[in-house]
């Protein structure tokens, strides 16, 4: 059947991706300039035994591709090696963090699709004003930066009218949830107005389809079209973009995070980097290509999913 | 929409003039400035009007070095099909499983970091969305008759290449610098602000609405506030005129 | 003859184009009786499919008509909607040209055969998919539970224009637009669709309005034929008459213009210039420019249909023409 080949194809894809990333995390190391122990300890000294230790933990006196397999396996069993800066476990540190870094994902994805297509539907279906506003308002929404965005919600929400804390996660869910309100809306504002834009055209094209006027002659309300051929058919392509939207959000997590002082995954990847704490940093770049991997094999599913003449083939 | 562009462009393009001598200027603390200061009493206006020239140069960087790569391998592939498009397409595929501020962000963290880094990291990443995107488009060039019947006619596939097909790929290919390049701003100043880009004391947009983030809890927001002013209205502009060279790259179609 | 089905009277409509209103049809009138088949003909931009969408009360957005449609006494042009909806799922049905394009290609066949049925028909859906299935059955498909679980592009061009029609019965109408069902088909299966067309015509006692440029498929097709230049009917009689005795110059045109295979002219009769839409029709007579027996009148006066030996005709020298004949060229 067309579809279990489909998955198989996207999985097979994935693993390569997935490995060639890796890859090319792991021998950033290596290709960093200078001695490998010196950008590992970061220039710090260190004392023989702590040399010995690196040396050991990273096999740095075997062959490359040595090194490469024992880290690849070790990261595959969870084992993602010694955060030199903190002194403890990189699994550990990723742990809480990774949960926040999804929360907030989630809470943007959440919002973004829901505005996103709700002013899309709005422009596509509604009158010539509020097309036209809807327009104007994505135009700026897609030009700005999601840091930028952050700056002046901070500014206004958090300093200026109070409503809002301005840095930190919060303790418990409801209190994280609270704290990653303002940073969800940053991640969401820039990215809702090219959802808004797509649903838009798609609404628009799909209205003027032949077949919708196949209905409109057998007298079907009008409502039943909407719903049923311009709705049904324009999902396609908005929920390809979604899906592909959210996916270019997950780097834009990573500034969001920093400006909004969050205990993520980025944070910890940003301060990792300026510390050149390159276990983490090799082990969180590889969370999160594995993580855009999947949504991206997520909406090329879903798309099968919806669109039948992907499914099931040519004609007869 | 033209007229916005060239409403806007004249406010960046003598900035770039202005900062030459303005330099001398901008670490000068207090007194008698247009626009305030920052928390380290510079001059404000000065640095934002610096502050364009590392705006434009780096996306123009990513812009310069991945369009023609990624066109020349879109052709390439494209030209020739078979394995060598596999190998180039299944090449794309894979790097776009990096995002391009990872990238960066990763070579931040091997290299020093800098902005020229971060544009040669961006590059990478723009190289592989430009050439999908021409490459497409000129696949379905290639299969116009017009380029069978230029072939018969014995001209040589550089000949064809460069006279025919690629000024008939030239309106998309100058919409997707366009857009590549305002997007690259956008990375640009993101790399900036989380201190992985352009480097102090260097006058730098996306840094400078970092380093005003201080200034807003303390009620002066002005720092950041005119400097992410700048960058939208800077990536506005050049996405408008992105957008008119999209849809008109469309309409030929 | 008992009142008509359908009744067309002096309909012009206009689309806005700008700021200025662009003319379709320009007074066009027909009618058809119960059970009756009229094939519309003309060449594009003549204004036929407008004129059938015109019968189903769609007009183009934005668009200003003036003049009647009456289906079995009732105005349809200022219907209200609910009256309009349960005329369209009733009353009347409309196969197209290009079924690919206009059967929904994400839904299965069954959905869309049953869709109407269930929501305005009022039908339960058991109920509707059986009918569906006795529809595909008499549109000669042979294995109609099949069918009706498969998507549209799973199915060739000539099995979907059956399933099209399948779906235009199943509302049980009594009138039948067909725009040009077989155009976008291969010759083999055009035969096919114009046999089920008529044999369905005959089960169900169905008045039929068919579209078509091809005058011979017409002529063979219809009771009466109407042939359409320019956004107006210029003629309209019984099809056999059409053919022998041809009252318009256009017609002529076109009869000969069609090369044959019984008898080989010395050259092929073509028609100068090019079909013109309503927009586009100068002040005096529309076909005048291309008429090989315009005289200077035919510039000054816009001819109207009026009745003439036993048809209509819109010509300011049919009566002349009719008594001369109108052999290939004069």
């Amino acid at each position: 059947m067309k579809a279990g080949r489909l998955i198989s194809l996207q999985v097979a894809a994935f693993a390569l991706a997935l490995l060639v990333s890796s890859l090319v995390v792991h021998s950033a190391l290596y290709i960093a300039p200078g001695d490998p122990l010196k950008v590992l300890s970061a220039g710090r000294g260190l004392t023989p035994e702590a040399e010995a230790a690196l040396r050991e933990q990273y096999n740095l006196d075997d062959p490359f591709f040595s090194r490469y397999v024992s880290w690849l396996t070790d990261l595959v069993q969870g084992e993602m090696g010694t955060s030199i800066l903190q002194n403890a476990d990189v699994s550990a540190l990723i742990g809480p963090r990774l949960s926040s870094t999804l929360l907030l994902l989630a809470m943007a994805s959440v919002l973004m699709v829901v505005v996103g297509v709700g002013l899309g539907l709005a422009a596509g279906l509604g009158g010539k004003w509020l097309d036209a506003g809807v327009r104007a308002v994505s135009s700026v929404g897609i030009a700005t930066p999601s840091f930028v965005a952050a700056i002046v919600l901070i500014a206004i929400f958090s300093v200026g009218l109070g409503w809002f804390p301005v840095f930190g996660s919060g303790d418990g869910l409801p209190d994280q949830v609270y704290h990653l309100i303002l940073p969800a809306i940053a991640l969401a504002m820039v990215q809702w107005s090219s959802i808004a834009r797509v649903t838009r055209i798609a609404v628009r094209t799909e209205a003027d389809r032949e077949h919708v006027e196949t209905a409109r002659s057998r007298g079907l309300p009008e409502s039943a079209i909407i719903r049923r051929h311009v709705l049904r058919n324009a999902m396609i392509p908005i929920s390809t973009i979604a899906g592909l939207t959210i996916a270019g959000t997950i780097a834009a997590t990573i500034v969001v995070e920093t400006a909004f002082a969050l205990n993520g995954l980025g944070s910890l990847l940003v301060d990792s980097v300026t510390s050149k704490d390159f276990a983490v940093v090799q082990a969180v770049s590889m969370i999160y290509v594995a993580f855009f991997l999947i949504v991206n094999i997520l909406v090329d599913l879903s798309y099968a999913l919806l669109d039948p003449r992907i499914r099931t083939g040519g004609p007869r | 929409m033209i007229a916005l562009v060239a409403v806007f462009a004249p406010l960046v393009a003598p900035a770039d003039p202005n900062a030459v001598s303005i330099l001398e200027q901008y670490q000068s603390p207090s007194s008698a400035h247009l626009l305030g200061t920052d928390v380290s009493g510079r001059d404000l206006l000065s640095r934002l009007i610096v502050g364009s020239r590392t705006a434009l140069i780096g996306p123009l960087i990513v812009v310069l070095i991945s369009t023609p790569i990624g066109v020349g391998a879109a052709i390439l592939a494209a030209w020739r099909g078979g394995w060598l498009d596999t190998a180039i397409s299944r090449t794309i595929d894979v790097t776009f499983a990096f995002p391009g501020l990872l990238l960066a962000i990763v070579a931040a963290a091997v290299f020093t970091p800098s902005l020229l880094v971060a544009a040669l990291a961006l590059s990478i990443s723009y190289t592989a969305y430009t050439a999908r995107v021409v490459r497409s488009e000129a696949i379905r060039q290639r299969s116009q008759p017009y380029v069978e019947a230029l072939w018969v006619q014995g001209q040589s596939t550089r000949a064809i290449c460069w006279q025919h097909l690629l000024p008939n790929l030239m309106p998309l290919i100058l919409a997707q610098l366009t857009l590549s390049f305002a997007y690259a701003t956008v990375d640009i100043a993101t790399i900036s602000f989380l201190g992985l880009g352009v480097q102090p004391p260097t006058a730098d947009w996306g840094s400078m609405v970092a380093e005003g983030q201080v200034g807003i809890l303390e009620g002066y927001p002005q720092e950041s506030l005119y400097a992410g002013a700048c960058l939208v209205t800077l990536i506005l502009a050049v996405s408008v005129v992105g957008d008119y060279l999209t849809d008109r790259a469309e309409r030929r179609r | 003859m008992s009142a008509p089905l359908l009744e067309i009277e002096d309909i012009c409509l206009a689309v806005p184009d700008g700021s200025q209103m662009r003319p379709l049809l320009r007074g066009v009138s027909l009618s058809i009786g119960v059970g009756e088949v009229l094939s519309v003909v003309g060449e594009s931009g003549s204004g036929k499919s407008v004129t059938a969408r015109a019968v189903l009360g769609m007009l183009p957005q934005g668009a200003e008509a003036t003049g009647s449609v009456r289906f079995a006494g009732s105005s349809i042009l200022d219907a209200p909607r609910d009256e309009l909806r349960s005329y369209r799922a009733h009353k009347v049905a409309m196969i197209f040209q290009d079924p690919r394009a206009y059967i929904n290609p994400v839904r299965r066949i069954g959905d869309y055969l049953t869709e109407a049925a269930t929501s305005i028909g009022g039908m339960r859906r058991g109920a509707a998919r059986s009918r569906a299935m006795e529809l595909l059955e008499a549109a000669l498909i042979d294995d109609p539970k099949w069918v009706m679980d498969r998507y549209p592009h799973e199915l060739s061009g000539g099995m979907l224009q059956r399933v099209m029609i399948a779906g235009a019965l199943m509302g049980e109408p009594e009138l039948l637009l067909a725009d040009e069902p077989t155009t976008a088909v291969d010759v083999s299966t055009q035969a096919e669709v114009m046999a089920i067309l008529g044999r369905l015509r005959e089960e169900f006692d169905l008045a039929m309005m068919f579209i078509t440029h091809d005058l011979e498929l017409a002529a063979a097709t219809g009771d009466r034929t109407a042939v359409m230049y320019a956004g107006r009917i210029v003629e309209q009689q019984p099809s056999t008459l059409l053919h022998e005795r041809p009252l318009h110059p256009y017609t002529v045109g076109l009869l000969g213009s069609r090369p044959s295979l019984e008898a080989a002219p010395d050259r092929l009769l073509t028609i100068d210039g090019r079909p013109i839409a309503a927009a586009d029709a100068p002040a005096g007579c529309a076909f005048e420019p291309r008429c090989a027996f315009a005289e200077e009148s035919c510039r000054a006066q816009d001819p109207r249909l009026h009745p003439l030996a036993g048809g209509e005709v819109a010509c300011l020298r049919a009566e002349q023409l009719l008594e001369r004949g109108m052999d290939s060229r004069v």
